[in-house]
């Protein structure tokens, strides 16, 4: 072996493959916990819905008879389950439409300095720190039918003539539950994107504002194609925390007024009916849906 | 700069915060109206005949709700509060020390199906947690923890687990190499150049993600709600609704409780929010 060659493999750390190899043997050994855990806690429970979902299982009844796929053709010919798929569809896609719109503007107005910046990005983001509860019942109490802001006001500018009751009127429900899922959504999307914004470099703006380009231009040219990779894992990410989303809607109509999705009738199954088996077999089909969005997820990453 | 450029940068200046305290106003509105309507008399609070403002300031809804007195007198508040606290704090820490190591170990060492393993921890985090319920109820109720907090500290974990592995993957991923490097080449073992080097590094990484979990955990309503019916063992989450009983609810307390069970968190949000910032900048999007 030449001087040149040993010289060029002395930074080269396959020379000392068995410190190497022990050095990675412990990365192995700081990460079994945590794989334990999780198979534990969620891999487990994942292959025990899957196995409920083939059988009969009733907390209140022992008798656990294998039943092929009963409990899928009882699910999917429920008079709700086309309505849930509907329903998830347009509170995933509208919502999250929604809320990167809304997190987008919020998050280019959050990106300029300014006196007080910080105080308003508290305040923009406390919709998502209130604890979902309490702010689904303070929209609980505005949309009530008989002493609800909405209705008082509503009344007061004219706009309608008798009280409404928001939440058990299907179409208007959905339309509130998923404005109320927007307001709690939109403030991650905002620091999401506002990460985004801060990590384009500011010579480019500098650059552009040199050319003398405006602030359309900066912004359809610079702006936008820069946040390009950020905006499609935001967006897809926001779909599938829409989609999994249920404490809005349960907590705002238990899934009444046709606002049921697939979790909260998934919920409503095991909980409600105490059907565990028609509950899980429900599971598994958003499990299903998931993974198609999972699947889209993981092209995108390796496109980049 | 010219006199017309400085008035023109002060109509700006105005446009801008017209429209921000305009749309701050806006979004903030059902915040202020929980407060506004948790300090009213229970008499003025089924009325048509409201205004705006606040027009009075009366904290006997408060009283009741924290003291179980009045129309709280089912209410067991301050346990609910406890149990919260017990619950997010003790889950969040377990997770937080797991997922420094995961992190660690996912950010640095090389190792087969490394990438794999961390797509998986983050695909882990989006499950809807609808299809573990039922399974980890059985778990739990096998192993004698039904109405028990420890049963959702445990089951906590099933979202800041995976969540904290990630944040704590990408904030190790941020911080140079050649720091333990070079404390290694000093004569620092692995173990020590962490320890030493990378966990003061981290501290920002931790309290963020901790944050993080925090506000998740405290506002998780779908586990407490399945697994906890002891009304001793009950968390701030679901506690108060039992108040909620069609006509003859009283607003202003629900609204009491509502705002006392959100002031926790808003304080941690408040007090920790500028590592929140920096620790999403640093890894909640980059993959």
């Amino acid at each position: 072996m030449s001087v040149v060659n040993i010289l060029k493999n002395r930074d080269n750390p396959t020379r000392y493959p068995s410190l190497e190899r022990r050095d990675n043997r412990i990365g192995i050994y700081f990460l079994i916990p945590t794989i334990a855990v999780l198979l534990i806690i969620v891999a487990y429970p994942v292959v025990y819905s899957i196995v409920m979902s083939f059988h009969r299982w009733r907390p209140t009844d022992i008798n656990r008879n294998f039943v092929g796929f009963a409990n899928y053709v009882r699910v999917i010919t429920d008079a709700r389950f086309p309505q849930s798929i509907i329903n998830t569809a347009i509170y995933a896609l509208v919502g999250a439409c929604f809320k990167v719109l809304i997190g987008m503007g919020l998050a280019l107005m959050m990106n300029r300095k300014f006196v007080g910046r910080s105080l308003a990005r508290v305040l923009l983001m406390l919709p998502w720190v209130i604890p979902v509860t309490a702010s689904v019942t303070a929209w609980n109490w505005m949309f009530n039918g008989m002493y609800g802001i909405f209705n008082v006001l509503l009344m007061r500018l004219g706009v309608i003539d008798t009280y409404v009751n928001f939440l058990g009127q299907r179409g208007l429900a959905l339309v509130c539950v998923l404005m109320v899922g927007i307001w709690m959504g939109y403030p991650q999307m905002m620091m999401m994107i506002l990460a985004g914004l801060q990590s384009i470099p500011t010579e480019m703006y500098e650059a552009a504002k040199v050319e003398g380009a405006g602030t359309f231009t900066i912004f359809f040219r610079i702006t936008l194609p820069s946040l390009a990779s950020v905006l499609s894992m935001t967006i897809l990410l926001s779909i599938i925390w829409t989609f999994n989303s249920f404490n809005v809607i349960w907590l705002m109509t238990r899934g009444g007024s046709n606002t049921h999705t697939m979790n909260t009738l998934a919920y409503e199954f095991s909980f409600i009916n105490m059907r565990y088996d028609l509950g899980a077999a429900m599971s598994v089909v958003i499990l299903i849906f998931l993974a198609v969005f999972l699947f889209i997820y993981q092209r995108k990453q390796r496109e980049e | 700069m010219s006199l017309g450029m400085k008035k023109q940068k002060l109509i700006k200046n105005i446009v801008f915060y017209f429209f921000l305290v305009l749309i701050i106003c806006f979004l903030d509105f059902p915040i202020y109206w929980m407060i506004k309507c948790s300090l009213t008399d229970v008499d003025q609070i089924m009325t048509r005949d409201v205004s705006l403002g606040i027009t009075e300031v009366d904290f006997s809804a408060y009283e009741q709700v924290w003291n179980g007195t009045g129309f709280a007198s089912n209410l067991q508040f301050r346990a609910y509060m406890a149990n919260s606290f017990i619950v997010v704090l003790v889950s969040s820490g377990f997770s937080i020390i797991l997922a420094t190591l995961a992190g660690y170990s996912l950010a640095r060492f090389r190792y087969k199906h490394r990438n794999g393993i961390a797509q998986g921890i983050l695909y882990v985090y989006m499950f809807p947690q609808m299809i573990l319920t039922t399974p980890l109820l059985t778990l739990v109720i096998k192993l004698g923890l039904y109405n028990s907090l420890w049963s959702l500290i445990i089951v906590y974990c099933t979202f800041s687990l995976p969540y904290s592995v990630w944040m704590m993957r990408s904030y190790f991923q941020t911080l140079p190499k050649e720091l333990e490097e070079a404390a290694m080449v000093d004569g620092c073992t692995r173990l020590g150049a962490i320890r030493r080097i990378m966990m003061p590094l981290a501290l920002p990484g931790i309290v963020a993600t901790i944050t993080y979990t925090f506000v998740l955990g405290w506002s998780n309503v779908i586990y407490p709600l399945a697994f906890i019916t002891d009304e001793s063992k009950k968390l701030v989450s679901i506690g108060f609704n039992s108040l909620i009983s069609g006509d003859m609810t009283p607003w202003n307390g629900v609204m009491a409780a509502a705002v006392l069970s959100a002031m926790p968190v808003v304080l941690v949000f408040l007090f920790l929010q500028k590592y929140l910032v920096g620790g999403l900048a640093s890894g909640g999007v980059k993959s």
